[in-house]
């Protein structure tokens, strides 16, 4: 039932981005795709959503990608844009009911205003999607991908949520909300690989971490093996200590206490 | 934009476009009754008319002007005007533009050079074939300028998924100029009697309808408007980008060889028996989404039927407003579709990224 990437090598023009990354994604767990810019995070969750073409074998639950039509697809996985440009003046309800209207619940209307409010944007439904802001607009999506594959388990099988860095342009508020949704998304037995820049939200939220570098795994387990100060400091070019508070009276911030009302 | 900021569209603006669409069907059976009661002849036919409620008899004058001239010429602009709107809706969805439209990038102008093709070089075919096409030559021939044309226009203009507008537009600039030129070419080519064909077919109105001419188009643009609400969630998909469209389960390969296949029918259709009618297609989509909302599910249908409105409309200004003589219907849309355009332009340009 896993989601597994085998050998995945990608070029974009005469450009080696990925060269042979092997990737194994679980459902019930959060996996988090880390590395500096340019290390082909974003470029290894489009090759996994079929996006780009890439060589190498890509299978959900044992089964090739290409074999399953689109609509198929849609009814297990909902995939998440970094960014989305709408072209016509559609409101925000009538965004989120495009996503609900692609997946298997698109009998049961509720769910699109519970999508709005799990991502902090009740009220919200008759604004015009253009007129949001950024991080609105990202949390809009968000609800559309959410009302897509909303229960974790359909008909005995895991759905799954491929998000391309979910949190890149949100307040600290609302990057704890919704890695929260998406840890619950995989507690209740669905899969979530996330695309994430934070490392401090990938060391709260995830089971699982691959850290990308040049195109290549760096590293990849659970968090603790992962996040270490050789690795981090390897591939980010720049000396990193985990677990390392700043000297006595200088300001720092970690999502690590921050308590949501 | 900033006064948009404040305004709320109703959050169910489908069943808003639902009880327009009843308006619609409503206001397309008074408008073609008012376009068959006016023009020249018109207190004529009015007084037969009332003479056939009453007595149940239709004097031979009034059953000629209503039958072989004024009832072609409404089915042929309602099925026109439908074609035009449809098209253009589809097209906008298809390269995710509020500004595109067949008569502006270049497709009217291949379906031109197709309709051109088949008066010129149409003769020279064999015989068996000029049987079998019979007056659906020049429509077919039209399409395929179209369809062409779409085809050449979305590889240009269309990549990794995005649609540049600036290169959309330039490129129809360029296809239009070709088609002109070879089509300039087949006129200089071509002989007395085709030249006369050429010259009435180029009128560009609906002044020459006849029977024939609605039942060659007929067909073609009947199968566009049918087949068009079946792609109507596909492009709903595409307005959030190619990628999400597939992820979203919609069938991608699938959609865009229909929507442009649908775009050529309908403009082939309507280029071969009227010439080149413009700005129905950009105007009617535009309004229909500032009332009841961009969905496509509504939007297409309600597009046909108020495009047909529209163009029949236009045809009974361009018949009345300088009668005895008439005024090709192609100025008329443009002096009441043009300056509409242009504010589009304007309005938009924050909302759409042009």
């Amino acid at each position: 039932m896993s989601v597994i990437g085998t050998n995945i090598t990608v070029s974009i023009g005469r450009k080696p981005i990925l060269h042979g990354v092997n990737f194994a994604a679980e459902p019930g767990e959060v996996h988090a795709i880390v590395g500096p810019n340019g290390s082909g995070k974003t470029t290894l969750l489009r090759a996994l959503t079929g996006d780009i073409s890439a060589n190498g074998r890509i299978t959900l639950s044992d089964r090739s990608f290409d074999r399953k039509r689109p609509w198929e697809m849609a009814s297990i996985r909902g995939v998440l844009p970094q960014v989305t440009v709408l072209s016509f003046p559609f409101t925000v309800i009538e965004v989120v009911r495009m996503g609900l209207e692609a997946g298997p619940h698109g009998a049961s209307p509720e769910i699109a205003h519970q999508a709005l409010r799990d991502v902090g944007l009740e009220g919200y439904e008759g604004r015009f999607f253009q007129e949001l802001s950024g991080g609105e607009q990202q949390r809009a999506q968000l609800a559309r991908v959410l009302s897509q594959v909303w229960e974790p388990v359909q008909d005995g099988a895991p759905c799954w949520l491929f998000l391309d860095e979910p949190v890149a342009s949100l307040d600290i508020g609302h990057q704890l909300g919704v890695m929260e949704l998406a840890r619950r998304y995989a507690d209740r037995g669905g899969g979530v690989i996330a695309v994430m820049h934070d490392l401090n939200l990938t060391a709260m939220f995830a089971d699982q971490v691959t850290l990308l570098s040049k195109g290549e795994v760096a590293a990849t387990g659970e968090v603790a093996n992962v996040l270490t100060d050789d690795l981090l400091s390897a591939a980010y070019a720049c000396t990193l200590r985990v677990n390392m508070a700043p000297s006595a009276g200088k300001t720092f911030l970690l999502p690590q206490t921050a308590a949501r009302s | 934009m900033v006064a948009e900021t404040t305004f709320a569209p109703p959050t169910d603006r489908g069943a808003q476009a639902w009880r327009l669409h009843v308006v619609l069907w409503v206001l397309i059976l008074f408008v073609s009754l008012f376009s068959l009661s006016i023009g020249a002849a018109g207190a004529q036919v009015r007084a037969g008319l009332m003479a056939w409620i009453a007595t149940d008899k239709l004097d031979a004058a009034t059953r000629l002007i209503l039958f072989d001239i004024r009832v072609p010429r409404l089915v042929l602009g309602l099925l026109v005007g439908a074609a035009l709107a449809v098209s253009g809706a589809m097209m906008q969805g298809l390269f995710r533009n509020p500004l595109a439209d067949p008569g502006l990038v270049g497709v009217g102008a291949g379906a031109g050079l197709g309709a051109i093709t088949a008066i010129v070089i149409g003769a020279t075919l064999p015989a068996f074939l000029i049987n079998a096409l019979g007056n659906y030559m020049i429509p077919l021939a039209a399409f395929f300028g179209g369809w062409g044309s779409t085809l050449i226009l979305y590889r240009v203009s269309t990549r990794n998924g995005r649609t540049s507008v600036a290169t959309m537009l330039l490129a129809g600039i360029a296809l239009a100029a070709l088609a002109g030129a070879v089509s300039g070419i087949l006129v200089y080519m071509a002989d007395d009697r085709q030249l006369r064909d050429l010259t009435f077919w180029g009128l560009g109105s609906l002044a020459g309808a006849t029977w024939i001419k609605v039942l060659t188009a007929g067909p073609l643009i009947a199968v566009a408007i049918l087949s068009a609400p079946f792609m109507a969630r596909g492009l709903n998909g595409l307005s959030l980008g190619e990628a999400t469209a597939v992820h979203m389960g919609v069938p991608l390969e699938r959609l865009k060889t229909g929507a442009i296949l649908t775009v050529a029918c309908a403009t082939g259709a309507a280029v071969a028996v009227s010439g080149g009618i413009g700005f129905v297609g950009i105007v009617v989509p535009h309004l229909l989404r500032l009332a009841t909302g961009p969905d496509h599910r509504t939007l297409l249908p309600n597009a046909a039927l108020l495009g047909a409105i529209l163009l029949v409309l236009a045809d009974c200004i361009s018949r009345t407003i300088i009668a005895p003589a008439e005024l090709p219907i192609g100025i008329v849309t443009a002096v009441l579709g043009a300056p509409i355009f242009l504010w589009i332009l304007l309005r938009r340009r924050g909302v759409v990224d042009l």
